[in-house]
């Protein structure tokens, strides 16, 4: 291979022979005069088309056409030929430099096109570089070379991070890999659910318990998520009210007065709080209001007064102090509901965690745009993070995500998008540059993902994702259940 | 003295330009008349980069008579094999030059083609020991080392003449088109002489047909120009012209139009024309009156820039040359404005 041009942060490639060098590797490019080196990423693959070489081939092709072939070519030159029309060129953006076996960020000079070498680089040999460390290891897929690829939770502690891709791409699997490792390392994660597929934890692909089959969690509304009117609290049940049931500032004062009235009386109960608005002394509309509201909150099967049944996440969480997945399963649930739900989660973990009572969490949000209001992402990129909620976007939805939230999102995990609106919109935000977002994700295989962030000290890596070692739940179901075997 | 210039005080003072150029003016039309009032009211074919054309009507005629015979398809299967070669140079050595070669071979029957080869690419080195072992006349040979041209025309005869020395011993009642005229060649290798291609053609019965792609006798134009309103194959027989201005022509030159909407082309038969133009016309096929298998045969054979940039990598890798800077010595001593060529 031998350096071209270059053209910004670019530099373009000549390959001639076989090199195995594909999109999404990274080459060393050392100048073997001033014995520096620089780390390039090849993002996209073209022909070498000179015009001159166009219409040879259009020629040969029409000759060929015309009758049969025969060669006679006692020097073989023809060989280098056929070289030359295959040969390549590697589009590919400046990453790095390497000073003293350290990678360093500046790029102040260019290497020689005449005396330099160029070497592909493992992802291992570019991990070395990268110096990363930590304590809680992710493997979440493995190189091109058939490396095992890690992450560290540390990288994804405290961070926003979007996995987004495609229908059928591969997001859920890796979702559901990144919670079953966090789990195991003691970490609280919270699912929101939105296919009633990440039961599956619970259990391996062979049916037998998983390795966090006692710390997976199911709660659905109604079965096991269920609030206590006290435990939930005033503020998140206004908050309910407020965002998921659109009440009405009028309503909303007059139901305070009844919930103040009961708890002064400590008599707060969901039972008693019906009976009570329906013969409270108020306005005719605001008593519809809060009625119909009411039989939303009924509906729902949110709220209990046995207080047995009641879930209190702290006591959750202190009952499984070595980590827990809370998988809040919302397949079955009303849309409206899902909003409630959500609404009174979010802010009860968050009155916790100002509270300190539990430690941080870990959310994973599959298709938030269909039950978070949107006033609530900035909610949770800023003020919940800050308390200590950090939270994964899974979306096949690239648009559905606030323009807000990629711009802080701390790593993507990106698969593969065909088109042309979701790479435009993905490449526009994306922390990586436009072309490399554009140009690889494009052409990423199913169950591959080009990870870009902090998890990779933001060099952008393509890897296979693991195949899923828990149980594969939420598949749609189909009518014609027989498939030709593949 | 009277015509000397004086330099003395102001070096330009005594220079009269107008008589300089009265002077120039009538030695160069002592010398060569431009007679510029002939040119009034004539026909002309401008011509782009120095290459010749011909007028698509042909010349206004002048009263020439000539004897157009029409050629009548022979609906016979004959073989059609149509050979061209190509040379190039690639590059100079403290003694000697490198040429590269290649032949094409195209072969049509019953009028369309039916297979091609490809010969080369070769490569020679033309250096002292070559020319001297080439049995050449020892002016030819140094002008053959010496002169670019000479060189790679010698390496196309020699080329060529095997191919087709080869060519008409395998086949028989084969018509073996050639491009260019039938002659023979200063440059010819003994073995493979024109004559003795000629005899192995008698031998098996076959019929060697040149055409040219042009001509460099003007008169053979203006003759040209009486065919190119005929409307079916025919000819016109200019031995006799042709043979008074070109010595070492061995058939018979003709000036053939193909089919209805083709040009004129100089075309060379060894004997009677009728047989190999009649079998011509049946078993190629002849667009623009010019033989399919011929055009196929050039451009199988023609050099492209890919190929001269693998012989050169070739050389360098294969046998270890070490590649010298070099500078365009026009370019370096006129600049870049001066428009080469002209």
């Amino acid at each position: 291979m031998r350096i071209v041009s270059k053209e910004g942060n670019e530099l373009v490639l000549l390959s001639i022979t076989d090199d195995g060098v594909e999109k999404g590797d990274y080459l060393i490019i050392e100048d073997t005069k001033s014995k520096r080196k620089i780390v390039v990423q090849v993002y996209d693959e073209e022909y070498l088309s000179i015009q001159s070489l166009v219409e040879d081939m259009v020629k040969d092709e029409v000759v060929k056409a015309s009758s049969e072939e025969g060669l006679h070519d006692p020097l073989n030159i023809s060989n280098l030929s056929r070289m030359i029309r295959d040969a390549r060129l590697f589009r590919c953006k400046i990453r790095a430099s390497i000073e003293n076996g350290r990678l360093s960020s500046s790029v102040s000079w260019l290497p020689s096109r005449v005396d330099s070498k160029i070497i592909r680089l493992n992802v291992s040999e570019l991990e070395d570089l990268l110096e990363r460390k930590g304590i809680f290891p992710i493997t979440i897929g493995e190189t091109r070379d058939r490396e095992e690829f890690r992450i560290f939770a540390e990288d994804i502690d405290g961070k926003l991070n979007i996995i987004t891709g495609r229908k059928e791409s591969g997001k859920s699997h890796l979702a559901k890999n990144l919670v079953k490792k966090l789990v195991e390392h003691g970490a609280f994660v919270i699912v929101f659910d939105l296919n009633n597929e990440y039961s599956g934890l619970a259990w391996n692909r062979d049916g037998t318990p998983s390795s966090i089959n006692d710390r997976v969690i199911m709660l659905e509304p109604g079965n096991g998520l269920r609030f206590g009117l006290d435990y939930a609290g005033k503020g998140a049940i206004a908050n309910m009210l407020k965002h998921a049931l659109d009440m009405p500032a009028a309503s909303m004062r007059e139901f305070f007065r009844v919930w103040d009235w009961l708890n002064a009386k400590n008599m707060l109960g969901i039972e008693r709080l019906t009976s009570t608005i329906s013969s409270w002394d108020t306005n005719e509309l605001v008593r519809d209001a809060l009625v119909s509201r009411l039989h939303s909150i009924q509906v729902s099967r949110l709220f209990t007064d046995d207080y047995k049944k009641a879930c209190r996440f702290e006591q959750v969480i202190k009952d499984h102090s070595d980590g827990a997945a809370l998988i809040v399963g919302m397949g079955k649930t009303a849309p409206a509901v899902r909003r409630m739900a959500v609404e009174l989660i979010l802010s009860k973990l968050v009155e916790l965690l100002e509270q300190g009572t539990i430690p941080p969490v870990f959310l994973f949000a599959e298709e938030a745009h269909l039950y978070i209001r949107e006033t609530h992402w900035e909610d949770i990129i800023t003020r919940m993070r800050h308390f200590g909620i950090y939270t994964t976007f899974i979306t096949n939805q690239p648009d559905a995500v606030d323009d807000g939230i990629y711009r802080q999102v701390d790593n993507i995990f990106l698969f593969n998008f065909t088109n042309d609106n979701d790479l435009e919109r993905i490449s526009r935000v994306s922390i990586a540059d436009t072309d490399t977002i554009k140009s690889i994700v494009r052409t990423l295989p199913q169950s591959h993902c080009l990870v870009i962030g902090k998890v990779v000290h933001d060099l952008p890596i393509v890897l296979k994702t693991l195949q899923s070692e828990v149980m594969t739940l939420g598949e749609t179901k189909l009518f014609f259940k027989v498939r030709i075997p593949a | 003295m009277n015509t000397q210039l004086n330099l003395p005080t102001s070096p330009f003072a005594t220079i009269n330009l107008g008589e300089i150029v009265d002077r120039f003016d009538r030695a160069i039309n002592a010398t060569l008349a431009p007679k510029l009032d002939a040119l009034m009211g004539k026909q002309v074919v401008f011509s782009p980069d120095e290459n010749e054309f011909s007028p698509m009507e042909g010349w206004e005629s002048k009263n020439y008579h000539a004897d157009i015979q029409p050629i009548a398809g022979i609906d016979e299967p004959t073989p059609i094999a149509a050979i061209d070669s190509s040379c190039v140079f690639i590059g100079d050595t403290a003694d000697g030059s490198i040429y590269s070669a290649k032949c094409g071979l195209a072969i049509s029957f019953m009028g369309r083609p039916v297979m091609h080869f490809k010969i080369g690419p070769m490569i020679f080195y033309i250096n002292d020991d070559v020319v001297r072992s080439s049995h050449l006349d020892c002016k030819l040979a140094k002008f053959a080392l010496f002169d670019t041209s000479a060189a790679k025309r010698m390496i196309r005869v020699r080329v060529e003449r095997v191919i087709q020395n080869e060519i008409s011993k395998y086949l028989a009642n084969a018509v073996i088109l050639v491009d260019g005229s039938l002659k023979s060649s200063i440059f010819e290798d003994r073995d493979n002489r024109f004559k003795h291609i000629l005899q192995t053609c008698r031998t098996n019965n076959n019929y060697l047909v040149g055409i040219s792609k042009t001509t460099k006798l003007k008169v053979l134009e203006q003759l040209a120009s009486l065919l190119i309103q005929k409307n079916t194959p025919c000819y016109i027989d200019v031995e006799s012209i042709v043979k008074n201005l070109v010595s070492n022509v061995v058939g018979r030159p003709l000036l053939a139009k193909f089919s209805n909407n083709g040009l004129v082309l100089r075309t060379d038969v060894l004997n009677e024309p009728s047989e190999p133009l009649g079998r011509l016309l049946v078993n190629d096929s002849l667009s623009h009156g010019y033989p399919e298998s011929l055009r196929l045969a050039h451009h199988v054979s023609v050099f492209t820039k890919t190929d001269v940039s693998c012989i050169r990598s070739f050389i360098i890798s294969k046998f270890n040359t070490r590649e010298m800077m070099y500078e365009d010595v026009r370019r370096t001593l006129l600049g870049s404005l001066s428009a080469r060529g002209f």
